[in-house]
């Protein structure tokens, strides 16, 4: 019996090693309260229009149907029955049945910077991208099906799109690791290649009419990113520097291993390929390269730290993956050697990275708790009803130590603050979802007239005495310059 | 001979078993950061030096793989895959085959009051200690495996010494279980004899290795041997006097530990977990089934197995002489080893009226097993409450010292006088009376002394303060006139005195 083509006995390696290599980089952030960034707003129902103006118009949606709120256990369950499914029909599509192949697909997918990012900075959103990579992985398995149920990959791309945009280049660069694989094997039929390219490209203007009718129905305005794609820009050599330089613990040690495989990838295809398919070979392989340089329509991120910056490990794994149809014991032991340093380097810097968010957690608690005594012991104070304005960007509060012995992790974007917040608008969400404090904040166009005011510009920084007072009615801390 | 199949299958299921017993006694801990005492060091960057004094000089080296960061998932990943192994090694040198046997062994292996104490208050070390038994383990294994197998046992061992030094009492005791199993299983007297002068031999020779390689790494690093109560300088101190001197608690401190009614703390500061009459069934039971097995026996196989049975204690305890009569908690993972006894007569019986009788001991080490998870969570979530108020109580105390006139965070240099485990802000918590005798469980604090402090303040809170350190705090404190400080959470608790800030609780 198979299963997408996997042998049973293949289908239980690929979920076991997934199983492994998913607990041992992320269980501990999905064990702890990882809440940082923008997760402090802890209900994902609370970005709703944020959502639609970043054109992840679909999102919303999903949150309602999945909840608002929903613990790290949760959400990291949902991500991994999405990635898996991702995984396996990804394999599936590429011809990767091979035991060693379809794991090194899962250790791409899973070890990859992309999901410490969303985990680091967005953990309660984190699921929504999980489920478009499983949605665009779906949507490309779908219309390389014969009949009409390949039609069906028109709207699980467009509602891939729509919870997750950036990942149009990594769907044209599987797409065309398809036409390199029935290049080589000769099985390329270019009818139905290309009508399934097409139909693959039909999602794009389908997912910008959904935009513009969530923007015009909601009256909100896109942002500046994706009404101008073309802005990001990666350089020629982009993707590649990128590839070679991806988060782990050793480095150096990743650049020479990555380096090494990119040019083993080249070197055996080259060696390996027939010399009557050299020519078409090369050419979808130029094409794949071609496609790195898609500009994503939407980034938050660079691009290092989305999914797009796959499509590199992807192109070395196909090249692997056609040059050796069979894989002798020894080159299996030579490529879980590879993989198996890779991977370590790649959980211990994890690993730290979860241990220093959940540290930042503590000292934001022990800071804000002694910011609200602050608070309570100012007489005047009534909790829930005396305005107040939290002043400063809380990570330049002077209390507050610069972990140098975590300084290595800063490749990831949000790994650098000291706190989980990491600016002044978050602290309205920590004080009401995270630490449940009944403070009646002030507006922002409160906090401004208080900003401009000689009062604020004479009063101290925490922690010093007079950095909490009364200006009119309005009780102030200054926390930071 | 297995199979290769059969082998793949006997290493899944031992894989199986230690990651099962491991989430259930230690899942809890890795997933939370409950971190105390020593532990409370996350961060292990400068702290090379301090090892290689200690004698650990290969610690900086492994922490290269695996980082100067305490992540405790992390460390409870490596921990694992290295009990595996040592699991794999163990099953092969006491040629354990029986499913259930197995299934134990990883249980008996990885779950222990040793690993339990080490996770709960110092989870900095415990895959060091995990990697250090491997090592002791592959070097035992290469003795019987391979023709010239001691040369590399001595270096194995001289690594596993430059980890941590203790576990080189597993060596010795797996040494003794496996000429025992050798024994029963038919080898000839003589031939044990002779395989256990040279296991001696390698011993010895891996301890005046590691004194060398030691001495040559102290001398390339320019530093001395320390000499505080876990440091190396002391054992060259061993006269023959002493050497005699301390034989005799050396031989019966492991029989005290486990047998003795009023034995209990015979560890300085180290309660025996598993209840006496645990053990009693169990020694009752190996020794009416070993006596069976005996029955048919030469004299000089008799004599062999008493004289191996004789040793047993001293050699899970012979480290202590070296380390001049120190024994604390985290030195007696060879006193655990002898659980592995009765699984090994009851693997090896043949004769289905004994193989009943050596079942009986089946139930008895899952009730040890259960006693050690049972144990492990308490203690997690004791430290894990702990970790919470002391969040709770630090931050009030940080609180009293920023508001303060005059006080500049990261410029004033920070006094703190007093630890917290001594104030009247914390209490023992009802409960935990069992189990709060054990090695660093009566801390009822994250931050339980000084240094602990410090590390408390820079590495979990992150707080910008310029503290003294701890080992010039009492230097400086002598200096100050104090008198007029009262303790937390007396108004008079913090002042500016000199230039310092000194906050007494």
């Amino acid at each position: 019996m198979r299963f997408l083509g996997y042998s049973k006995q293949t289908l239980l390696r690929a979920v076991l090693f997934f199983l492994l290599v998913y607990s041992a980089a992320h269980a501990f952030c999905f064990f702890n309260l990882t809440f940082a960034n923008q997760s402090v707003i802890l209900n994902s129902n609370n970005g709703f229009g944020e959502r639609i103006a970043s054109g992840q118009y679909l999102q919303g949606i999903y949150f309602r149907l999945r909840g608002g709120l929903a613990s790290p256990f949760f959400i990291g369950l949902l991500s991994g029955c999405c990635l898996l499914g991702a995984c396996l029909l990804l394999g599936d599509t590429l011809g990767l049945h091979e035991p060693l192949w379809i794991c090194s697909l899962i250790f791409c997918v899973v070890l990859h910077p992309a999901l410490l990012t969303l985990h680091v900075n967005e953990l309660i959103f984190s699921d929504a991208t999980s489920m478009a990579i499983l949605l665009l992985a779906a949507g490309i398995w779908m219309s390389l099906r014969r009949g009409r149920i390949r039609l069906l990959c028109i709207p699980l791309l467009t509602v891939s799109l729509a919870l997750e945009p950036v990942h149009l280049p990594l769907m044209v660069v599987i797409l065309l690791l398809r036409v390199l694989r029935e290049v080589q094997r000769d099985t390329l039929n270019p009818a139905h290649l290309g009508f399934s390219l097409l139909m693959c490209l039909l999602a794009v203007p389908l997912y910008f009419a959904g935009l513009m009718f969530f923007s015009r129905h909601f009256a909100i305005e896109i942002e500046a990113a994706l009404q101008n794609p073309l802005s990001v820009s990666q350089g020629l050599l982009g993707p590649f520097v990128d590839y070679l330089h991806q988060a782990s613990f050793y480095p150096r040690l990743a650049f020479l291993l990555r380096l090494a495989l990119l040019a083993a990838a080249l070197v055996c295809f080259a060696a390996r390929t027939r010399p009557g398919r050299r020519l078409p070979s090369l050419l979808a392989v130029v094409l794949v390269i071609a496609a790195l340089y898609i500009p994503p329509f939407r980034s938050r991120y660079h691009v290092t730290l989305t999914y797009n910056a796959m499509a590199v490990d992807l192109l070395l794994l196909m090249l692997f993956a056609l040059s050796f149809p069979t894989v002798l014991p020894w080159q299996r032991i030579a490529a879980a050697t590879v993989l198996c340093t890779l991977g370590t380097g790649f959980v211990v810097f994890a690993n730290q990275l979860y241990l220093k968010i959940n540290l930042e957690y503590s000292s934001t608690l022990s800071l804000y708790t002694r910011i609200l005594d602050r608070l309570e012991s100012t007489p005047g104070y009534v909790p829930g009803s005396t305005p107040v304005a939290i002043m400063g960007d809380p990570s330049r509060c002077p209390v507050i130590l610069h972990r140098t012995d975590f300084v290595h992790l800063d490749v990831i974007e949000g790994a650098k603050p000291d706190l989980i917040l990491t600016d002044e608008n978050q602290t309205v969400w920590y004080l009401w979802a995270i630490l449940g404090y009944p403070a009646n904040l002030v507006s922002e166009f409160e906090k401004d007239q208080i900003l401009a005011s000689s009062e604020y510009e004479r009063m101290e920084i925490f922690p010093r005495t007079g950095c909490c007072r009364f200006i009119g009615d309005k009780l102030v801390v200054r926390i930071s310059e | 001979m297995l199979t290769h199949n059969e082998n793949k299958n006997r290493f899944a299921l031992l894989a199986l078993s230690v990651f099962s017993f491991t989430v259930m006694a230690y899942g809890y801990r890795y997933l939370s950061t409950a971190f105390c005492g020593d532990a409370a060091l996350i961060s292990q960057q400068g702290e090379e030096l301090y090892q290689v004094s200690l004698g650990r000089f290969l610690q900086p080296v492994y922490w290269q793989i695996r980082g100067h960061i305490i992540a405790p998932f992390l460390v409870g990943l490596f921990s694992t895959a290295f009990n595996v192994l040592s699991c794999w090694l163990i099953s092969r040198i006491l040629q354990i085959r029986r499913t259930i046997s197995l299934i134990l062994l990883g249980g008996l292996v990885s779950v222990n009051e040793v690993f339990t104490v080490s996770n709960i208050t110092y989870l900095p070390w415990t895959d060091v200690y995990s990697l250090s038994l491997l090592l002791m383990c592959a070097g035992v294994y290469c003795f019987f495996r391979f023709r010239f197998g001691f040369l590399a046992s001595t270096v194995l061992f001289t690594a596993g010494l430059a980890l941590y030094q203790s576990y080189l009492s597993a060596a010795s005791t797996l040494f003794i279980l496996a000429f025992l199993v050798r024994l029963l299983s038919g080898t000839k007297p003589r031939e044990i004899w002779m395989q256990g002068l040279l296991a001696v031999g390698v011993l010895a020779a891996s301890l005046f290795l590691y004194k060398f390689a030691l001495a040559a790494v102290l001398d390339l690093m320019h530093i001395e041997a320390s000499w505080e109560y876990n440091g190396v300088a002391r054992v060259n101190d061993l006269t023959p006097e002493k050497f005699l001197s301390l034989l005799p608690s050396a031989y019966t401190m492991p029989l005290l530990f486990h047998f003795s009614p009023g034995g209990r703390q015979v560890i300085y500061s180290h309660y025996a977990l598993i209840p006496r009459p645990v053990n009693w069934l169990l020694l009752i039971l190996c020794a009416f089934l070993l006596l069976r097995r005996l029955r048919g026996m030469k004299p000089g196989g008799i004599l062999t197995a008493g004289f191996l049975i004789l040793v047993l204690p001293f050699s899970m305890n012979f480290i202590m002489i070296i380390a001049s009569g120190t024994v604390n908690g985290l030195m007696i993972y060879a006193y655990f080893l002898p659980y592995l006894f009765p699984l090994m007569l009851w693997d090896h019986d043949e004769t289905p009226r004994l193989l009943t009788l050596s079942a009986v001991s089946l139930p008895v080490l899952c009730l040890v097993l259960l006693i050690n998870i049972w144990c492990a969570n308490t203690l997690t979530l004791k430290r894990d409450l702990e970790f919470q108020s002391t969040l709770s109580i630090m931050s009030r105390v940080l609180e009293r010292a920023e508001d303060l006139e005059g006080y500049v965070p990261g410029e004033t240099p920070v006094l703190i006088d007093g630890i917290l485990n001594a104030t009247r802000m914390t209490m023992e918590r009802k409960g935990y009376e069992t189990i709060r005798q054990m090695q660093g469980a009566w801390y009822t604090v994250s931050a339980a002394y000084e240094s602990a402090m410090n590390w408390y303040l820079m590495h979990i809170l992150g707080e910008r303060m310029n503290l003294v350190p701890y080992r010039q705090r009492q230097k400086v404190l002598d200096t100050l006139d104090v008198s007029a400080l009262e303790a937390y959470p007396s108004e008079k608790c913090v002042r500016i005195i000199d230039g310092y800030l000194v906050l007494k609780i």
